[in-house]
């Protein structure tokens, strides 16, 4: 029964209710284990819990498994429907004193069907998406060496599909950098000028791990990466961002390139606000992108967990002398904070050179639907 | 019995903040709250910024080195809503998608239990736990860092929780 006095916000249906009763303890804190129970509901359960969106931790081993997966349909404009379970991460978090260890391992395009081919598994592919390990000396000092998200804008640091309200990601937000890096890094919290800050510097040589990429990643290579970003941010509110980085490309137009980058997100009353601005430059050729996007809840019998969500992108690539945008429309329906279902139809403008046809993959003209969940 | 009397022996300190919490429809229980601690934890001033913090895993250390170990009532607690309004200024609800990216890279929110009684035994026995319970049920088991004015002992006779 649900407390008097508690907020039913999300009252789309009993399952709704039941996961937002539930207790959750996705952490572990090692020696932190009761040892004596007098009622029921007085005593912490058991470290070997599951909740969906907080992973599975393995008793007191310290360490936890979770990850997410996705599934899209695709029907591009002018080309024939896809379907794709298009991710399937693995999350490993391990944790002892100072240190902890994070991996997330991807099986990308698990089954993958259409454009004339049957169900099937001949696109799968594993990837080393993440894999580092950090030592914390202080909030405000923590350092991490291995193979890490880039810190360049925030959708970057947050692409995974049960995070994001589209199927689609705007280009701007991965197509002019490396959406990894590979090597050290020191980043921290702190608080300031009565805000909250967080930053990261980072140096690396190649973004890959993996021996072999796919060519129709949107990860090219590059290499010799070195950058900053810094946040300030009201959790639940409110983050701005800025960052920087230099690295050297090394497939399509090789050389040396310089990026920064500003971003923003505001969110208030489940509306939200949001957006990313980068400008890449290097000998004689320049790009840059953008994008901004805004969602709102929807007054709907569902209940309140359905969103509309309306995006414009612009991107203009070093190799043309087109504008290439996107209008984006799309819907979302996020029945418990871990899941959600979208659907979406964007339109535009290609920049009409396809020496970088890998660029606008991430973000087709047409249409698109998906289903997303953290596990 | 009230446990209010056993309070004499943790030190206090006042937070003004707390004076100006919603009246719940559970009752006074839920107005005033107690953040406490485990015993062993040396006593620091806590402002509201660092609370959040912690609470937000922010800050993970006590200047000790042990690491903090914070605790949280289930979200739909009429208690956990009072501290998260109180404290972080937002609703539990809206930090779900703040927590769903920290999960993203490997940081989980705070230890939940079920109830008060299980809040306490857990700081009590949790070396760098930091949790919350009602004014009226905190007890000699762990140490009270804040604490709301107007539960201030020197001014106010010890009330009883309506439950215990």
């Amino acid at each position: 029964m649900q407390p008097m006095g508690a907020k039913t916000r999300r009252t789309g249906s009993g399952a709704v209710q039941q996961y937002r009763n539930q207790t959750i303890q996705p952490i572990r804190f090692g020696q932190h284990k009761p040892q004596h129970s007098a009622r029921a509901g007085d005593d912490p359960t058991s470290p070997w819990e599951y909740h969906l969106g907080h992973g599975y931790r393995l008793g007191d081993s310290g360490v936890t498994l979770g990850g997410y997966a996705s599934a899209e349909i695709l029907r591009p404009s002018g080309r024939s429907w896809s379907f794709q379970a298009e991710d399937i991460s693995l999350f490993v978090t391990a944790e002892k004193g100072r240190w902890r260890f994070f991996s997330e391992t991807e099986v990308n395009d698990a089954l993958s069907a259409g454009n004339g081919e049957a169900f099937g598994i001949r696109r799968a592919r594993f990837d080393a998406e993440r894999l580092h390990l950090d030592y914390t000396l202080a909030e405000e000092l923590k350092f991490r060496i291995g193979k890490f998200l880039t810190p360049v804008g925030r959708w970057n640091l947050i692409h995974a599909d049960p995070l994001v309200w589209t199927t689609s990601r705007p280009r701007v937000t991965a197509a002019p950098f490396a959406p990894h890096a590979t090597g050290v890094m020191a980043f921290g919290d702190f608080n300031a000028l009565d805000r909250e800050w967080n930053y990261s510097l980072y140096a690396g040589g190649k973004n890959q791990l993996d021996m072999k990429k796919p060519d129709e990643s949107l990860d090219s290579v590059y290499r010799d990466t070195f950058g900053v970003r810094v946040v300030n941010e009201m959790p639940g509110r409110f983050q701005m961002g800025a960052s920087y980085a230099h690295f050297e490309q090394v497939e399509f137009f090789p050389g040396s390139r310089d990026l920064a980058e500003l971003d923003f997100f505001w969110t208030r009353n489940r509306m939200e606000l949001s957006g990313e601005f980068a400008y890449r430059w290097s000998a004689g050729k320049d790009d840059w992108g953008l994008y901004l996007q805004g969602v709102a809840p929807l007054p709907l019998p569902l209940g309140e967990n359905v969103y509309a969500i309306g995006r414009y992108e612009a991107f203009q690539r070093e190799d043309s002398s087109r504008l290439a945008n996107r209008w984006v429309a799309g819907l979302a329906y996020r029945p418990l904070p871990p899941l959600v279902f979208k659907v979406e139809y964007s339109v535009g403008v290609d920049a009409g050179n396809s020496v970088s046809e890998r660029i606008v993959e991430g973000s087709p003209e047409g249409f698109a639907a998906s289903v997303a969940v953290l596990f | 019995m009230g446990r209010f009397p056993s309070l004499g022996r943790v030190s206090l300190l006042a937070f003004a903040l707390l004076a100006s919490g919603p009246a719940s429809p559970a009752g006074r229980e839920a107005d005033d709250f107690v953040v406490i601690v485990t015993r062993d934890t040396p006593l620091t001033p806590l402002d509201k910024e660092t609370l959040a913090r912690i609470f937000l895993r922010k800050k993970i250390f006590w200047d000790n080195g042990t690491a903090i170990a914070p605790v949280n009532l289930s979200a739909s607690h009429p208690l956990r809503r009072l501290f998260s309004e109180q404290i972080l200024g937002l609703d539990p609800e809206e930090l779900d998608d703040y927590w769903n990216a920290q999960y993203f890279h490997g940081i989980f929110p705070p230890y939940v239990v079920a109830s008060e009684e299980a809040m306490l035994r857990f700081v009590a026995q949790s070396p760098g736990a930091i949790g919350y319970v009602s004014a009226c049920a905190v007890d000699q088991r762990v140490k009270a860092l804040l604490w709301p004015p107007s539960a201030n002992p020197a001014r106010d006779p010890p009330r009883i929780c309506p439950q215990k």
